[in-house]
């Protein structure tokens, strides 16, 4: 019996590692801002995640290892290029069709932005809270910080990103109510 | 900041975010009830947050998509699930007891298939550059290749990052011995990965691999698709 709950683990685990990569990727595009940079570290995140798997001794601490790991590589990568390109000339648009608004995608333009421009812990702290989900005691665990540098890098990386929402022009996209009738 | 403001605007931080206690979350609001101030600071970091997710939420990984094994679940006859399901046991166990050996450690498991034969995949995986690996592997993959000469066994060498200088005609010093493995074994393959290539021809170093390897899939996306379907995975 307890063989068969191993295997069972080891499957589960592989596939949640799997099944990771696209919450992993929008986190890495989020901390790079570049589509390429953010697939090459995702696939060396999933990589080394299934080469190390046997390290991990919790099951359930395994997304906010893969995290871990996740950043390890982006300050691997981050030492060995030195940031070159300049934000304002990256393409940063997302995919959207015909009827979305274009004062949505300008928003959505804004806010990465806004993202790339703060400092990198600033970075990762925010995108590991709102994009991934994490609380804030994991994200301490995974960025190896305190608590209270994580409270303090929230209060501060919302406060330019609120500055550059209120400050790019745009308004929100809303005034349209969405029911017309309500019987 | 350590202002009487600034503290608030933690806690309303930690409210937006679901990290408040029942019993400050219920001080807090019953704070904003009276306070039209604090209701608008709260909606504006729960705007700001929603915005944050919403610009990536749609991303999605460029690579491709994983091998489905529910997908080729929908297409197995029921009576073959079973025994399917049995055997896809045994190979995960293969998988598990051998995922983390390293060279030197004891064979991977044997898996016997519904047909009585023994099969044996074992994924030899290399990803740094040094001539006493390279050749380890190189003895490690033909000695499993020559004990187990039985139908069913498959071993499958995938090298990146440092690893591919195995594969890479410009720099192996094996070039002669893996033509000879590829030739002499049709149960044995050599894989490249196709990034790890990209990267080297974007940096000016020379991508060509070894006649007979296989270049097209990144290492990740090859070692994942083999995990999942339960082959033993040995680092060398």
């Amino acid at each position: 019996m307890e063989l068969i709950n191993r295997l069972f683990t080891a499957h589960c685990m592989r596939r949640k590692i799997a099944e990771n990569r696209d919450r992993l990727y929008r986190v890495a595009l989020a901390w790079c801002g570049d589509v390429s940079v953010a697939d090459d570290l995702v696939q060396e995140t999933l990589m080394l995640s299934l080469q190390r798997i046997s390290q991990l001794r919790e099951q359930k601490r395994l997304n906010a290892w893969m995290y871990t790991i996740l950043s390890n590589c982006w300050k691997q990568h981050l030492r060995r290029m030195r940031p070159t390109i300049d934000i304002d000339e990256l393409n940063l648009s997302a995919d959207s069709d015909a009827e979305t608004g274009s004062i949505e995608q300008e928003i959505v333009d804004t806010v990465r932005r806004a993202i790339l421009k703060l400092p990198v812990g600033q970075r990762q702290t925010v995108t590991l809270v709102d994009l991934a989900g994490f609380s804030y005691a994991e994200v301490a665990e995974i960025l190896d910080i305190p608590i209270g540098t994580v409270m303090s890098r929230l209060y501060t990386s919302r406060h330019s990103l609120q500055h550059s929402l209120a400050h790019s022009g745009h308004r929100q996209p809303a005034a349209a109510p969405f029911l017309r009738s309500v019987k | 900041m350590n202002t009487p403001e600034s503290r608030i605007e933690r806690i309303l931080h930690a409210y937006v975010d679901g990290e408040l206690s029942a019993a400050e979350k219920s001080r807090l609001l019953l704070k904003m009830e009276t306070d039209e101030t604090l209701r608008e600071r709260a909606c504006d970091l729960h705007r700001t947050k929603e915005w944050v997710r919403f610009s990536f939420e749609h991303e999605m990984a460029p690579t491709r998509t994983l091998p489905g094994i529910c997908q080729r679940l929908r297409k197995t006859p029921l009576s073959r699930l079973a025994a399917s399901l049995l055997l896809a046991l045994l190979a995960f166990g293969a998988g598990w007891l051998g995922h983390s050996l390293r060279d030197g450690s004891p064979p991977p498991q044997l898996v016997q298939n519904g047909a009585g034969h023994i099969t044996r995949h074992v994924i030899l995986h290399i990803g740094e550059s040094d001539e006493a690996r390279f050749s380890s592997l190189l003895a490690r993959a033909k000695q499993i290749l020559r004990s187990y000469q039985q139908p069913g066994v498959q071993v499958e060498v995938v090298a990146n990052a440092g690893g591919l200088d195995l594969v890479r005609t410009a720099s192996s010093r094996h070039i002669d011995e893996i033509k000879q493995l590829i030739a002499t074994y049709d149960n044995v393959r050599f894989i490249a990965c196709s990034k790890g290539l990209q990267r080297l021809r974007e940096s000016g170093m020379d991508p060509m691999v070894i006649p007979g390897v296989d270049a097209h899939e990144p290492a990740a996306d090859h070692l994942i698709q083999r995990l999942t379907e339960g082959w033993t995975y040995i680092r060398i």
